[in-house]
């Protein structure tokens, strides 16, 4: 990249954010080429039957397809039954990002034939730091880092608990009442007994499996052994000391009342979501420390961000400047530089939109082209999830990640197939900018035009090894 | 309560028979339970929640659905991506649960203290019901015409 193309690009940069405050006008989306193209990427659904059955593999997984022999050769032809990757809920958990990289792992073990079993929770406990002062929940290098340092224990070996919100609950419940009672004065045996008592009251008021009283047995003996830790007295203390240390820095110095509360609230949420994090990562180590499994190889992170990055030749920004000509108020020079589209942009919403619109719209289609030559999902990261989604309100700068898988021409608009992890149904399923898949759980199609809007895609993110 | 009242009896009528048909999609397993769910007007209730004699749907979840489309969260509420019915939620003062379906996949359900459930997703149903509704109501602003950027892929 030439020297002048890093002096002029912060300036291109810096006008859009400098229009980001505008009214978002949502652009319509490439009409010329909405090739239809979707990762077959078949969750638990009508598509497949029902974890456990026996069936003739391949007939399960293209049944009801209209090309059956094109379903056939999505899925390499090898007319097996690979294992599906369920939706996931990530529920009040802000979370996204690491339900994101284990969406992208998962769909990459299902496609080599493994066990779809890289659980997020897991991944996300292993970074409890996106909950201190200062750090931003929204991030993907971190997760992936984390990935590539810790690796995952699988889904299943959680699964009681971190599908269980109810036990989860108790966990933390007993465990932090014993870790408070440990520190202020408590003594060490209170935490077991506690803990322990907790466990098995709640338990045995329920209708309870063998294998859950199993667990129970397992998580009473799990509070044994943090209970009996030399140094727990001090890790509760520190872990204490640092929640302080969010509530205090988080909350607004200033404001209105309203607002003052608000960041109040904010910072305890913070505190308490810290809190829950490390005592997930106390228990997930005793509950699946001999099942760790590591990566082979890291995984890399390339990321490509809106504006600009994709934009980088002459001929490209030339193409934009046409694209977008109707916008400006006067004609742009033969020789378009990002300078003069910077200037002739400048004051100019319905200019800065369109470039921006434009650029996305871009990213988007070259990113579905990556995903059918590569044969490989990608994170996407969208600035309003709830926007996009059709809600409106007191909401802004929501980020959210999700992980994109195709692109379709659905009621003669184009857009994008993401895999979200806000669960099986369809929320917001008549809003006219997102559709579901009925028989693909957890599949939703997003316009291109919400994706290409101020809402819409920031960064594309390729996390492949 | 007029409101709450008139939305208990919008929820009612909905309810047919038709409705019973999709128990056993309508059912998901919390652990080691099984528990099965009302489809009502695109919410789903707990079974639990029956109609009263006035016949409106007195349970907490019930009424969490009818205050659902009051409430306006903030872009700070939902900062890592969170479901923003689970927020929602937790907003109305329930507890999120985890349920799975036949086939495994995740479900976050709201809990009440008298044992009724909704699924977040009917929260958020809800309140984009209600904004829907309301922006139906409003004139809508000219879209400008738009490029479209020729792909090279």
């Amino acid at each position: 990249m030439s020297a002048t193309m890093l002096w002029i690009r912060p300036l291109l940069i810096s006008s859009l954010i400098l229009l980001a405050g505008l009214p978002a006008v949502a652009q319509e989306a490439p009409a010329t080429d909405c090739e239809a193209f979707r990762l077959d990427w078949v969750t638990g659904g009508p598509l497949n039957p029902e974890p456990g059955a026996s069936s003739s593999s391949d007939k399960a997984v293209c049944a009801g397809v209209e090309d059956r022999a094109a379903c056939l050769l999505r899925h390499k032809g090898d007319g097996k039954q690979h294992d599906y990757v369920i939706a996931h809920d990530q529920g009040a958990n802000g979370n996204c990002t690491f339900q994101a990289v284990a969406g992208v792992l998962n769909f990459e073990k299902s496609a080599g034939g493994g066990k779809p079993d890289v659980s997020p929770e897991y991944l996300a406990a292993q970074d409890c730091d996106n909950f201190l002062p200062g750090q931003s929940l929204h991030n993907t290098s971190r997760a992936i880092s984390s990935f590539n340092k810790n690796g995952s224990c699988t889904r299943e070996d959680l699964a009681q608990v971190t599908n269980g919100g109810e036990l989860s609950e108790t966990l933390e419940k007993s465990y932090f009442s014993s870790a408070i009672l440990s520190v202020f004065g408590g003594s060490l045996p209170n935490i077991n007994k506690d803990s322990k008592a907790d466990i098995c009251s709640t338990l045995s008021s329920k209708d309870t499996s063998p294998g859950t009283l199993a667990l129970a047995v397992e998580l009473g003996a799990i509070t044994d052994k943090i209970g009996a830790e030399k140094n727990v007295s001090d890790a509760m203390g520190a872990r204490l000391d640092v929640e302080k240390r969010i509530r205090a820095d988080t909350a607004a110095p200033s404001g209105t009342a309203e607002q003052k509360q608000s960041a109040k609230d904010r910072a305890k949420q913070r505190a308490n979501e810290y809190g829950r994090c490390k005592a997930d990562q106390d228990f997930f180590k005793y509950l699946c420390a001999d099942k760790v499994q590591k990566p082979g190889a890291p995984h890399l992170e390339k990321k490509e961000k809106v504006p600009a990055d994709n934009f980088k030749s002459a001929a490209d920004l030339k193409e934009l400047a046409n694209a977008c000509a109707s916008k400006f108020s006067k004609p742009l020079p033969k020789t378009v530089t990002e300078n003069n589209l910077v200037a002739a942009m400048k004051g100019n919403a319905e200019a800065s939109d369109c470039v921006q619109a434009y650029m996305k719209s871009r990213l988007l289609s070259e990113s579905v082209g990556n995903i059918e030559k590569n044969g490989k999902p990608l994170i996407i990261a969208v600035s309003d999830a709830t926007g996009l989604m059709g809600k409106s309100g007191k909401r802004s700068d929501v980020g959210h990640a999700m992980v994109l898988i195709g692109r379709e021409k659905r009621a003669g608009q184009c857009g994008y197939w993401v895999r979200n992890s806000w669960g099986s149904s369809c929320p917001m399923g008549d809003s006219g900018k997102i559709l579901c898949d009925p028989d693909r759980p957890g599949n939703v199609w997003i316009s291109a035009a919400s994706l290409s809007s101020s809402a819409g895609v920031q960064s594309i993110y390729n996390v492949s090894p | 309560m007029k409101q709450l009242v008139l939305i208990m009896f919008a929820l009612s009528t909905s309810y047919t028979s038709g409705a019973l048909a999709n128990e056993h999609r309508n059912c998901f397993r919390f652990g080691g339970q099984r528990a099965c769910f009302h489809e009502l007007g695109g919410s789903l209730l707990s079974m639990d929640c029956q109609l009263t004699k006035e016949r409106i749907y007195a349970c907490a979840a019930a009424k969490a659905l009818a205050k659902a489309p009051g409430l306006i969260l903030d872009a700070d509420e939902l900062e890592g991506g969170k479901n923003p019915g689970a927020v929602l939620c937790q907003k109305l003062g329930g507890r999120i649960v985890i349920g799975n379906d036949r086939f495994g996949n995740q479900e976050s359900f709201c809990a009440f203290d008298d044992k009724s459930m909704t699924t977040s997703a009917s929260l958020a149903y809800a309140q984009e019901r209600a904004r829907a509704a309301q922006s139906a109501a409003k004139p809508k602003p000219a879209m400008p015409a738009a490029a479209a950027p020729k792909t090279s892929r």
